[in-house]
């Protein structure tokens, strides 16, 4: 018997309509009082191919998905072939006939053939809506609150026109009544509740754009980007709304700089992208870094290096937003788990930047962007505003404001131009206190020693790791793979100790505290290399360490990291 | 008018006889002419001798990265749109690592000024050959001669639409001050190309050579943007301000409601819960 907790995979070509059906079952969830786990994959292009998207309904908290699924619809055949081994047994394949039947090999499972299509297409005249169609079919063997079910079709079809909603709807009703003599499956018991909860359902990258708008980001510059686009486009239609700017740039490059430019004009300013893209933004986080300029970044891990595999994830970005780039900088870097993190962080991100005049880049992945999950309604209460050692009304009378004078946490007043006291010079060569260029020693050595002092003051102000239970075996992992770990350790009956990372620069001295007494932690991360093992190995001298990584682009399972963890320890 | 002297700042290191000092006092001038607030002035450069400027000249000032000056400056106006924002650099900056942002600062018609210093060779980096050096032009880097052909930066702007071009010379201050006063005055994106010589390192396209291969436009009616691609194709160098038109500025369709300005709203609407309803 499994209780109130169903995977659907839903799949098909693309234009099948998995994406849309996949959408309104998360937010049904959600209504019923569910937390949600979602995983689109689909290929890197338009037309065609094979899609598929993976909802998880819960009554307990989750980040991620099961390591089976309970339902296959099936839109297409490509979806028996890639995902039948997926399915539990016991579980249950809808799978539409119209295009061809398909004898479907397992004898474990449940199979529901039905012509979706065709139907669709003789009796509303529509072939389209068949996905809608499947949700009858779905309501009828999960035994789903039809009425809830009906209201969310309607809202989720709200922007479209009351004919597509009338449609849907009538193709829903045609899904239950082909369903009326399928018995509901056994084994399975869905029990939500009736009244939906104060919460929301988004992703990792709306999440990121509500950030920015609580946080009072009025400028936002980013060239379109797999897996990160979204914040562009959510940011586009509602920073226009509070008198900010979304533009969309001529270049990765040009967007960073137009950021800084914002930043320096005293906007809270942010850039987003994915590799490629923060490539190519390097050197502009650099004169950030060299100006001491606040700006936002957000980085979307995917599959790289190049191009990659542009719609899947990965965490292999972890060296290049660390380390990369010319020269020794000040800089910021976090990675927020699951998505309400992703608002938080993203808030505190520019509060960070401001305190601390330096780049912070938000080091996403693919799995956190895309992956939708319930989080509760924000408290913005809690959040403060923090804009650090802005000066707007200076009292010096100097004929130039020492934008970068030495004080003891090494970070100076700044100022925007339009403040008649403010006048400074900025710029990516080495400087004097009034921000004109010098190549003396000594200023060199001093300015030098000011902006990495930054780097040892803020340590104490930023996302220190989180711990979950005790032990002398530790798992670490930073991002996403917080959630297969999470529930990997709960199918461990052992002492367990969980170390998440949430700050990757600088590096807080709180890992190495937490790995005094660990004689061995295994390092769960999504690449090759293992750029975190390292980075924990040469940050904490830590050296009893074992990788499980990942590097083909989808996600973990919980069932990875258990097995894995259970042959090494021999449990 | 204000005196131009309150535009000084540190003493150029620019190399004796250098075309951008007559940049710089034209500048200077312009900006006295105009009364321009150094408070409310940003000059934002990029990298080379020329984008040096903004330590020579009082005001904010921004130093930014090679070719990125267009970038940065889009940033400064769209936040702030009541600061004056020039932009100023090398012909390496502008028509070659940072063509691009020309392309797309002039289709956009930012309200910016942008002064390009051409001298046709790169100073800094010590003689290297740039992308407006002619084809043939023998340097360190093109032994043999360039294999390629200049790049016309101000018929590139103009196809992209900037609404106001003009050529200056390092060598007649007084034309210059005036195409620079009118360029920062011009509602719209405003490319100045400014014939600069490079005493040091280019021994071809000197002050003489400049005189020589250059004429003033007489009589030219500079709203007319089929005669300025002629004028911009011609075999010698067109001086005085060969296009204009009034347009609506990138900043004037940006802000739909009202402009955030960042001195004076400091305080910004931060809520989001009218946004949630998308999200249940």
């Amino acid at each position: 018997m499994k209780m109130n907790d169903i995977t659907v995979r839903i799949g098909g070509q693309a234009g099948d309509g998995s994406l849309a059906t996949g959408e309104i079952l998360s937010k049904y969830f959600r209504r019923i009082g569910f937390y949600v786990a979602t995983d689109k994959d689909f290929p890197s292009r338009i037309r065609g191919g094979h899609t598929s998207y993976a909802i998880r309904g819960s009554k307990k908290r989750i980040f991620s998905l099961d390591d089976r699924i309970d339902v296959l619809l099936a839109f297409d055949e490509d979806s028996i072939l890639l995902h039948m081994d997926e399915l539990e047994s016991g579980g249950v394949v809808i799978f539409d006939s119209s295009r061809k039947d398909l004898e479907i090999k397992r004898e474990d499972v449940r199979k529901v053939k039905i012509p979706l299509a065709n139907i669709a297409r003789k009796e509303l005249g529509l072939e389209i809506i068949k996905n809608t169609m499947a949700l009858g079919v779905l309501s009828k063997l999960f035994s789903l609150d039809s009425n809830i079910m009906r209201q969310t079709i309607r809202d989720s079809y709200k922007t479209k026109s009351e004919k597509i909603i009338e449609e849907n709807l009538l193709a829903y009703e045609k899904g239950l009544e082909y369903s009326k003599d399928i018995e509901p499956m056994e084994g399975y018991v869905i029990e939500g509740d009736k009244v939906a909860p104060d919460t929301l359902l988004l992703m990792g990258n709306e999440a990121i754009g509500l950030g920015a708008l609580a946080a009072g980001c009025r400028f936002i510059a980013a060239y379109p980007i797999t897996p990160a686009s979204d914040v562009l486009e959510f940011l586009s239609r509602h920073l226009p709304e509070k008198g900010g700017v979304a533009i969309q740039a001529e270049s990765e490059i040009a967007a960073v700089n137009m950021a800084i430019g914002a930043g320096y004009a005293g906007l809270r300013s942010m850039a987003v992208t994915s590799g490629p893209g923060f490539d190519l933004k390097t050197e502009g986080i650099g004169l950030a870094s060299m100006i001491e300029q606040p700006v936002v970044i957000l980085d979307a891990q995917r599959a790289g290096p190049s191009t990659g595999l542009p719609t899947k994830t990965e965490q292999s970005d972890i060296n290049h937003a660390v380390y990369g780039g010319h020269g020794d900088k000040a800089r910021i870097v976090i990675a927020p788990g699951n998505v309400e993190e992703a608002f938080y962080f993203t808030f505190e991100a520019f509060n960070l930047a401001e305190r601390f005049q330096v780049p912070v880049i938000i080091l996403s992945d693919e799995l956190i962007s895309w992956n939708k999950q319930v989080v509760k309604r924000f408290d913005l209460d809690k959040l403060k505003v923090d804009r650090g050692k802005l000066e707007l009304n200076p009292v010096s009378n100097e004929r130039e404001f020492p934008r970068y004078d030495f004080q003891e946490d090494g970070i100076s007043f700044r100022t925007i131009p339009g403040v008649e006291k403010g006048i400074h010079l900025e710029t990516g060569d080495e400087h004097d206190v009034y921000g004109h260029i010098t190549e003396n020693a000594s200023n060199r050595v001093k300015m030098m020693d000011k902006r990495m002092k930054k780097i040892q003051v803020m340590k104490n102000e930023l996302f220190p790791s989180v711990v979950q239970g005790e032990g002398d075996v530790a798992v670490i992992g930073m991002g996403s793979t917080m959630g297969p770990i999470l529930e990997a350790l709960e199918r461990i009956p052992r002492e367990i100790k969980f170390i998440r990372i949430r700050t990757l620069f600088p590096f807080l001295d709180d890992v190495a505290l937490h790995l005094k007494d660990v004689k061995i932690a295994f390092v769960v991360e999504q690449n090759y290399l293992g750029q975190l093992e390292d980075l924990v190995k040469l940050n904490t001298g830590f050296r009893n360490t074992v990788g499980i990584r990942k590097y083909d682009g989808r996600s973990f399972r919980p069932g990875i990291i258990e097995r894995r963890i259970r042959e090494v320890m021999g449990w | 008018m204000v005196n131009i002297s309150l535009y000084d700042r540190e003493t150029p290191t620019w190399c004796p006889g250098c075309g951008d000092y007559g940049v710089l006092t034209a500048l200077k001038r312009a900006a006295a002419n105009l009364g321009l607030d150094p408070a409310k002035t940003v000059l934002v450069t990029g990298i080379g001798c020329s984008s040096k400027i903004n330590s020579y000249f009082y005001s904010y000032g921004i130093h930014t990265i090679h070719g990125r000056a267009a970038a940065v400056a889009t940033g400064i106006k769209l936040s702030n749109p009541e600061l004056e924002v020039i932009i100023a650099g090398g012909d390496g900056d502008a028509y070659a690592i940072g063509t691009e942002h020309l392309v797309h600062i002039a289709r956009r018609n930012l309200d910016v000024a942008y002064i390009v210093m051409n001298n046709q060779i790169y100073g800094l980096t010590k003689g290297q050959v740039s992308p407006t050096s002619e084809e043939g032009f023998v340097t360190i880097t093109t032994p043999y001669g360039s294999y390629e052909k200049p790049v016309n930066g101000p018929l590139l702007a103009l196809a992209s639409g900037a609404t106001f071009i003009a050529r200056g010379f390092s060598g007649d201050i007084v034309q210059l001050t005036q195409i620079i006063e009118e360029a920062i005055r011009h509602r719209g994106f405003a490319l100045v190309d400014v014939l600069s010589p490079c005493v040091t390192w280019n021994k071809i396209n000197t002050y003489d050579w400049y005189k020589a291969n250059s004429y003033q436009l007489k009589d030219h009616d500079p709203g007319d943007r089929n005669r300025a691609f002629q004028i911009l194709q011609d075999d010698k160098f067109a001086l005085g301000i060969i296009y204009k038109k009034e347009e609506k500025t990138f900043e004037e369709k940006v802000y739909r409601k009202y402009v955030h300005l960042p001195l004076k709203q400091l305080e910004v609407d931060r809520s989001i819960e009218t946004i949630y309803e998308e999200f249940r």
